[in-house]
């Protein structure tokens, strides 16, 4: 009897693993697109971006967001403008308005003109739409 | 929500567990925000939350979606309305309106970010057809409300025309009461919206291909041309002096107008092939 329940037992756990795996076979597909992630370069979380972006694209470059040059996303598929926390924080690393103003990230000039595929993240999405016209706007 | 947009089924599979929760007595200040329930459902896109992480970033709702070059595809827990747009498209734009890094959002959001990077791709090239110009008409709704909440305060003012001021005061419920049922006539004026009294006289909205209709067949006929005329300049870009002029531009380009209060309150014509996929919206969204 024992030996049965353990085998019994023995075989859930493979159905369990197995199941577990198969969730994560689809996720490490890399696909074939060339990412440019312009942020701020040198964070915690533009690594962090980079490091996600890297198991899933074909190529990753990361870049300056004040620097960043519509040139610069020649040869991307799609570029990505994000920004780390604008927000003033208290000792614990929380959000305290209270404790000065916001620190808005210096959006970089984009013609009207450009037409590469862009996703906008937050305070530096909102920047570079406010310039573009766009209907994505910071209400 | 529109949870069968393609940023929720591909190339990534995107489970979306909805739970319930409260509300936000904010939202009921805003358009539709009444009629919402005690609870929600929403679908949780990362681990943190503000003020832990910054609060993100939604934008104006109204008119989001009035141009075939955009989309609303998600709102997200906010303080700025329950229809406000957290995961929406304008062109070759993607808005990604939530603030966690990779490490800090969901397994579905992590896949959901993903599949809007692949998505977004389809879009090179088609830079936005419309600049954002103009405020949608529903904002008049939300004017109104300040009306009850700010009705003292000088900048109130600025948002109604001065007949609709000596009229209503500071009530509220008459300003959107008058706004609703003229919803379909309502354009920019000096200050806050105007009706169209010209466009209400038809009985046609003013954002329907049936003005076009109405005012061409008025030309044609010779009834109220003037009138016709001043109507066609104001909703197109166009300002053509003959009847027939006006006629085959609108056979030419029927299939392919539409009417933006964001971009102008004009009828523009859809030069672009690749059309978007988001047919409506609801209020249930992430956070």
């Amino acid at each position: 009897m024992l030996c049965k329940a353990l085998i019994g037992l023995t075989s859930a756990v493979l159905l369990v693993t197995a199941a577990a795996r198969a969730a994560d076979d689809v996720a490490p597909v890399k696909l074939d697109l060339r990412i440019l992630y312009a942020g701020n370069r040198e964070s915690d979380r533009a690594k962090d971006f980079a490091a996600f972006l890297e198991e899933h694209f074909a190529k990753v470059t990361v870049a300056g967001l004040a620097d960043f040059k519509p040139s610069d996303a020649d040869g991307h598929d799609v570029v990505i403008f994000d920004w780390t926390s604008i927000y003033p924080r208290d000792k614990t690393g929380k959000i305290d308005n209270s404790l000065g103003s916001i620190s808005m990230p210096q959006a970089p000039a984009l013609p009207q003109r450009f037409s590469r595929p862009t996703v906008l993240i937050g305070a530096a999405g909102g920047q570079l739409a406010g310039s573009q016209q766009l209907k994505i706007n910071w209400l | 929500m529109v949870p069968t947009h393609e940023i929720f089924q591909n190339p990534f599979p995107v489970t979306i567990e909805f739970e319930e929760v409260g509300t936000p007595e904010s939202y009921r200040h805003w358009p539709g925000g009444v009629e919402l329930g005690e609870k929600m459902k929403v679908w949780k896109v990362q681990n943190k939350e503000f003020p832990e992480i910054d609060p993100g970033l939604v934008s104006d709702p109204y008119g989001f979606d009035d141009s075939p070059d955009a989309e609303a595809i998600s709102s997200g827990i906010n303080s700025k309305g329950p229809e406000a747009v957290a995961l929406g498209r304008h062109g070759n734009f993607f808005l990604w309106g939530f603030s966690a890094q990779p490490s800090d959002m969901t397994e579905s959001g992590r896949h959901c970010f993903l599949n809007a990077i692949c998505y977004i791709k389809k879009f090179d090239g088609q830079s936005p057809l419309v600049r954002k110009t103009s405020q949608g008409r529903r904002w008049a709704l939300v004017y109104a409300g300040y009306a009850k909440t700010y009705g003292d305060q000088d900048f109130v003012k600025n948002l109604f025309p001065k007949s609709l001021r000596e009229e209503f005061g500071t009530d509220s419920d008459r300003y959107v009461k008058y706004y609703q049922d003229n919803l379909e006539y309502l354009h920019p004026g000096e200050h806050g919206f105007e009706v169209d009294d010209e466009v209400k006289q038809l009985g046609v909205s003013n954002r329907q291909i049936e003005l076009l209709d109405r005012c061409v067949k008025m030309l044609e006929d010779r009834d109220h041309a003037e009138l016709a005329q001043r109507i066609l300049k104001r909703y197109t870009t166009e300002n053509f002096k003959e009847p027939a002029q006006w006629r085959a531009w609108l056979e030419q380009h029927r299939e392919r107008l539409f009417f933006t209060d964001a971009g102008g309150y004009k009828f523009l014509v859809n030069s672009q092939s690749l059309q978007r996929t988001t047919e409506k919206t609801s209020t249930t969204g992430g956070r």
